[in-house]
């Protein structure tokens, strides 16, 4: 089996058996959800991150029972599976205060005691600022993280020092740039893998232990440097807006003839683009990298710099066209996408707008619009 | 680009000959008396930002959740887009739909709360002023949080937002007093003058004597019956979030309170027989102008409390710069009624409107469900079994609180009606015996 295939498995299921191996040591996985919640810290505590996402769910109905149909569908689906006992795997939560219907969610995890009420599991979510500068940010960002790492060593009776938040970060730094090198490989005229490939190695980035990850990535960096790569498209995509663990979602613009070859979401290159610092004091580097990172549209005032690394995105990766998907009732990632559109009306490059569930449905309308799209831009 | 246009004043000029009307109605029906009250002092807040745009004085586009007191130090004009919109609602119940049809051509997502999108159509339409600089805090929720940046990006004025951490935490409050501190530094670039501490003292207190009658006002709507009008809580918030600091706010809170406690003296209600005590704990509807009178008259429910009138602001220590700031961090970040519930965790809205509903005695809660909020539709299965824990009759229905299009008058006070003389009026009915 070749690298990508295997890479491609933990994107299938929400469980995978490395995460069943990690489990039958006794270790524990510890969900989150943001690219800036600092996992070094659940690594640091010998403990497995796991990006939270809804893989499987085929319906949101115990979820709708707690949020209004016009809430985000990908909380809703969330709140079914954990209803339905699909992340009894789990022994914590970590997220951030990332949008309304996010700290819902979160609050109904915590008040129902879900997934299972008789083991409540460690949950906590970050109060983060939602802007990068301002000298009072970082001071703010480091007590918070303080306050994450005392509540991890009390509620699982463990202590968690600078040196292992150290060992914690480099390993994490191994991630990201394994993870950045492969991405460069999308710059080829001719990439080695699709989208949705490169979607599926994210998820597994984010589902296996990190020391297992970096071991494949390496792999798979040497299994692809000499790849003859993807010749056959007729435009190169570049895929921004709200988290997307779906790479069906992704297939479906490939199936097209169009080839994500970059993107700025959550889970994609957001997640790996900056290293934290490794000089720094560990809470501090943490902090600092949340400030650093590509920011989330979250962070307001910040979208002068998320624009300028994305028009260099679209350089270097010799973008084609940009495809901004928006889960519904996104507020966040619709203001952000009308800001796009306007940019991209000033400076004439394509620009489409997608708006989406987060169970993969509507598949014709989105092919009619992604194929109009794809007619407009191609080569 | 999106094109914006040069600000036309004439829809406020109408607006403010129409609320300068308001107080003879008062004359004429007494039960508007307190309509007449708040339509003089919006007149006056309308009246002084035409002015500010013909004389040139700094405007400032300024958010619910920060509040006016600094900038009137400042001598700088707040125009708070919240209530531009909503006010102008009490004459066209379609006004905001031309401003809506506008930002969603530009571009603007459409189910982007209609309070920002409003805001956003009104900028690019030329119906509000072209602000000198906006400010912003990250409460109460994403719509606003995101929307005002859209209107920083089209106006390209400088801007200064606050981050509201989720907790309360001292640690918190000393964040976000530093943000207050910086915010001065922002307005004496903008306006090139120092801040004048004397100024704002005397604002201050000013706001802390309008504080002083809110609180007697608010616990004097506790009684039953209850002597003060439905609508009273929502022109609270009004002029809170826009004129708090000013004179002419401390006069309209102290005429509330005078209505009520001379009601109350005679143990008299609004209404000849309270039927209802109603507890609505979302947002209100600005656009059907009567809906409260029509409750009250036809039904006896009286909004005894609702979120937006449920203000916990308490008279600011002003004895020092670093207790005024303290103290003005502390009211913006805690005390703003909607910025209070709506962030951090769930529990500060369950906690709140638990203490509204005991301590002013409700009967029911109404939740009237926004069409573009999140914040509170996540939470809408653990209220509906907290009601049910503790037997509250409890309503919600979908609403869009700008746009009548969404759900007609008529739809919802069927609802209303329906539920209010089905479910809590038997049950009020079953306890007394």
């Amino acid at each position: 089996m070749s690298m990508i295939e295997q890479l491609s498995g933990p994107a299938k299921a929400l469980l995978n058996p490395s995460i069943e191996d990690w489990r039958q040591q006794g270790k524990k996985v510890l969900a989150y959800y943001c690219p800036y919640v600092p996992e070094e810290m659940i690594v640091a505590a010998g403990m497995m991150p796991f990006a939270m996402r809804a893989t499987g769910s085929a319906s949101s109905e115990e979820g709708d029972i707690y949020a209004h149909s016009a809430t985000c569908s990908f909380i809703r689906h969330i709140l079914d599976h954990a209803m339905n006992g699909a992340y009894n795997f789990l022994d914590g939560f970590i997220s951030i205060d990332c949008c309304d219907p996010f700290r819902r969610m979160f609050d109904v995890w915590r008040r129902k005691r879900v997934p299972v009420p008789e083991k409540p599991l460690f949950l906590q979510i970050l109060s983060v600022p939602k802007k990068v500068t301002g000298e009072e940010v970082l001071p703010r960002l480091i007590n918070e993280f303080a306050g994450l790492k005392d509540n991890m060593e009390r509620y699982f009776g463990l202590k968690i020092t600078d040196e292992d938040l150290r060992r914690a970060i480099k390993t994490c730094n191994e991630s990201r740039r394994l993870l950045k090198e492969v991405y460069a490989l999308r710059k080829r005229p001719a990439p080695p893998l699709t989208g949705g490939q490169a979607l599926e190695m994210m998820i597994a980035a984010t589902s296996l232990p990190k020391e297992e990850c970096n071991s494949l990535l390496k792999e798979l960096l040497a299994e692809l440097s000499n790849a003859p790569g993807q010749k056959d498209y007729q435009a190169r995509l570049m895929v921004i807006g709200s988290n997307l663990d779906n790479p069906d979602y992704l297939a479906v613009m490939e199936e097209l003839g169009g080839l994500v070859v970059a993107d700025y979401f959550c889970n994609g290159a957001m997640y790996f683009w900056e290293p934290v610092d490794e000089a720094l004091p560990p809470l501090e580097a943490l902090a600092g990298h949340v400030l650093k990172s590509p920011s989330c549209p979250r962070m307001i005032g910040d979208f002068p710099r998320r624009l300028e690394l994305i028009r260099e995105m679209v350089k270097d990766y010799r973008v084609d066209g940009i495809i901004v998907q928006r889960l519904m009732f996104c507020d966040i990632w619709g203001a952000e996408a009308t800001l796009l559109r306007w940019e991209a009306r000033k400076t004439g490059l394509p620009l489409l707008v997608l708006e989406r569930e987060y169970a993969l449905s509507g598949v014709g309308q989105l092919k009619t619009r992604v194929q109009a799209f794809l007619e407009t831009i191609r080569r | 680009m999106v094109e914006i246009k040069p600000f036309n004043p004439e829809q406020t000029q109408k607006l403010v000959e129409t609320l300068a009307l308001a107080p003879m109605l008062g004359e004429i029906v007494p039960s508007e008396r307190s309509m007449g009250v708040v339509a003089t002092a919006l007149a006056d807040y309308y009246r002084s930002i035409l002015s500010a745009v013909e004389n040139g004085k700094p405007i400032v586009l300024q958010q619910l959740c920060v509040g006016p007191e600094l900038f009137y130090a400042f001598d700088v004009q707040p125009v708070n887009p919240e209530a531009w919109a909503a006010v102008p609602l009490l004459t066209n119940p379609e006004m905001a739909v031309p401003y809506l049809e506008i930002a969603e051509n530009a571009g603007v997502a459409a189910d982007l709360c209609s309070v920002n999108r409003t805001m956003i159509g009104e900028l690019i339409g030329g119906s509000i002023p072209r602000p000198d600089f906006i400010t912003w805090a990250s409460q109460p929720c994403d719509s606003i949080k995101v929307g005002y940046y859209i209107a920083k990006y089209l106006t390209g004025v400088p801007m200064f937002f606050i981050d509201s951490p989720q907790w309360d935490t001292p640690e918190c409050l000393d964040y976000y007093a530093h943000q207050v501190r910086q915010l001065i530094v922002f307005l004496e670039e903008q306006t090139g003058r120092k801040l004048d501490w004397d100024r704002l003292k005397e604002v201050v207190e000013e706001s802390n004597r309008a504080v002083e009658y809110i609180i007697e006002l608010n616990e004097l709507r506790k009684l039953v019956p209850c002597p003060s009008d439905s609508r009273v809580p929502t022109y609270l918030f009004i002029t809170f979030m826009t004129m708090l600091g000013l004179p002419g706010a401390t006069a309209m809170y102290k005429a509330f309170r005078d209505e009520a406690k001379e009601r109350a003296q005679k143990k008299e209600g609004v209404v000849p027989e309270e039927k209802i005590r109603g507890i609505w704990f979302s947002i209100m509807v600005p656009w059907d102008l009567f809906w409260q009178n029509w409750l009250q008259e036809e039904l006896g429910h009286v909004n005894v409390m609702d979120m937006f009138g449920y203000l916990t602001a308490l008279p600011i220590d002003t004895s020092t710069p670093d207790k005024l700031i303290r103290g003005l961090a502390e009211r913006w970040h805690m005390a703003v009624p909607m910025g209070r519930q709506a962030r951090g965790i769930v529990d500060s809205y369950f906690n709140d409107f638990l203490y509204v509903y005991e301590e002013w005695k409700g009967d029911c809660l109404i939740l009237a469900g926004n069409s573009g909020c999140r914040w509170l539709k996540g939470a809408y299965g653990m209220l509906r079994e907290i009601c049910r824990e503790r037997e509250i009759p409890a309503l919600q229905f979908d609403i869009d609180i700008f746009d009548p299009r969404f759900v007609s008058a008529q739809a919802y006070r069927g609802q209303v009606e329906d539920f209010l003389t089905t479910v809590v009026m038997p049950a009020k009915a079953a306890k007394k015996r």
